[in-house]
């Protein structure tokens, strides 16, 4: 344990900054999402833009309908996310086993009483844990960051609380896009909007069509958010 | 390595040398289970590393020859460290060297110099209450007054019982705290046994300035016993084996020759002719 506690004292810029980066990251992107597309209608042209983009559904996969606040979080931040970790994951990875090795401190610790394999425990140890605080760092943040703006989940829990005063309530000037949507799970919706990563969603013939695109001239989603129709 | 042997008598001061590359390292890390030898026999403190490494370790201190340190831990961070992963310490001790070594612990290790983290690591070897210390080349970087002190305390953790196996370079600091040295080159053992024995067999040096004009007849009579003379000047000088040293000194006594001087073999004589540079 208390290797544990030295590479986290070791390494403790590192890790902040990658959680706070990450949990960050996910508190503020369904925010976002909810006030820059504060109407239905403004939702609509966005998610049909990004459906029929080819290099984002490449990327991203199939944004699906109705592409809600949620499902588009899930979509796009899910994939950066993914990517993210595992990138911070081989960075911290490294750090805690081959760089130790290389600067001659876990030759140091050994000739210190530690068995040969606790060095390595430790680093493993090190990164469970730095993944666990990771998952409930995002968990939090998207809970946090979701509720003022109204995420499903927190929209449809105040709106079956007080319906009568959240219908009333514009958020940022906006009413809340949550109360707009029709009332099916936000937990299916969040199922299915996981498990679209281009290459599957492809790969089962699920691209979307080619059919006219009379709107689609960006290739970003993230322009399209800031020219909404 | 091959054909190699070193053994430590328990309590003493082991000095063990070689040119650079020439397995000194290699050597105290298959010591401390940190390599694997793929064969020979390996025993320290009556067990294998290799196998029983923990149990090795637990009673050795080790001073590696490059000593990193966690640089953006402070001195005392470190030694609490070091202290909490051997599950020993000995405060009083620990405390008693800081001072000594006059050692700023507040400081983090990333703004210490190289001979400043060479006391980290010296001082948490020294402190803890081990039966062992493994020094790799442990003076390097430390200035000449904390090497008088480096020396004394390798000759207190003598006296106290503690055995030193001291890996170095400088020949003054082994001669100055070894008993006995072990020698190695290109991985094979060249010389070991106790320092005073070998300075025994090595010849010392001698020099002297007789009589003016009497140059020639000295160095005559001497070259008489056997010994090889050089004539400076008006001076002789010579390298006499151990049992002609009183022989020589007889007469040049006779010959009235002025500042005799003997010097005994000095380690540095004893090692120069295997310190030839040999690419590694």
């Amino acid at each position: 344990m208390i290797l544990v506690r030295l590479l986290i004292r070791r390494h403790r810029a590192m890790l902040g900054v990658w959680l706070l980066v990450l949990a960050g990251l996910c508190g503020g992107t369904v925010s976002s999402y909810q006030n820059t597309y504060a109407t239905q209608q403004q939702r609509r042209t966005a998610v049909a833009l990004a459906q029929d983009n080819r290099a984002t559904t490449l990327l991203y996969g199939r944004l699906p309908d109705p592409g809600t606040a949620a499902q588009m979080f899930a979509w796009e931040l899910g994939a950066i996310l993914t990517v993210l970790t595992a990138v911070m994951a081989v960075l911290v990875a490294v750090a805690v086993t081959r760089a130790a090795e290389d600067d001659g401190t876990v030759e140091l610790v050994r000739g210190c009483g530690v068995a040969p394999r606790r060095p390595l425990h430790s680093a493993l140890v090190l990164l469970a844990g730095l993944a666990l605080v990771l998952g409930v760092a995002c968990g939090g943040a998207v809970g946090l960051g979701g509720c003022p703006g109204g995420t499903q989940r927190c929209g449809l829990r105040a709106q079956r609380r007080s319906p009568g005063r959240w219908r009333e309530m514009p958020v940022n000037g906006w009413p809340t896009p949550a109360l707009q949507r029709p009332r099916h799970s936000v937990r299916a919706n969040t199922r299915r909007c996981c498990s679209i990563h281009g290459v599957t969603r492809m790969a089962n013939g699920r691209e979307p069509s080619d059919s006219s695109t009379t709107t689609s001239t960006s290739s970003s989603p993230i322009l399209a958010r800031r020219t909404p129709s | 390595m091959d054909a190699f042997d070193l053994s430590v008598v328990p309590g003493s001061v082991h000095g063990f040398l070689g040119p650079n590359g020439a397995g000194k390292s290699t050597t105290i890390r298959v010591l401390l289970g940190l390599y694997r030898a793929s064969a020979g026999r390996v025993r320290v403190l009556g067990r294998d590393p290799a196998r029983r490494g923990v149990s090795v370790t637990k009673r050795i201190s080790y001073v590696p020859g490059e000593v990193t340190l966690w640089p953006n831990l402070s001195g005392q961070e470190v030694l609490d460290a070091l202290a909490g992963l051997r599950g020993a310490r000995n405060i009083a001790a620990e405390q008693r060297l800081v001072d000594e070594f006059a050692l700023d612990t507040r400081r983090r290790v990333r703004t210490y110099s190289k001979g400043n983290r060479q006391k980290v690591a010296l001082v948490a070897a020294f402190s803890a209450p081990t039966d062992l210390l493994v020094l790799d080349e442990p003076t390097s970087g430390l200035d000449p007054l904390m090497e008088d002190l480096f020396q004394r305390c390798v000759r207190d953790a003598a006296a106290a019982g503690r055995t030193v196996l001291l890996s170095s370079h400088v020949l003054g600091e082994v001669e100055a705290v070894c008993e006995a040295v072990t020698i190695i080159k290109d991985g094979r053992l060249v010389e070991a046994g106790r320092l005073a024995d070998m300075r025994h067999l090595a010849s010392s040096t001698i020099t002297a300035r007789p009589i003016s004009g009497q140059a020639a007849l000295v160095s005559e009579r001497l070259r008489g016993l056997g010994v090889a003379v050089e004539i400076e000047a008006d001076s002789v000088r010579l390298s006499a084996p151990r049992t002609l040293v009183p022989a020589v000194l007889g007469v040049l006594a006779e010959a009235d020759a002025d500042d005799i001087t003997c010097t005994p073999a000095k380690l540095e004589d004893l090692f120069r002719r295997h310190y030839v540079a040999a690419a590694r």
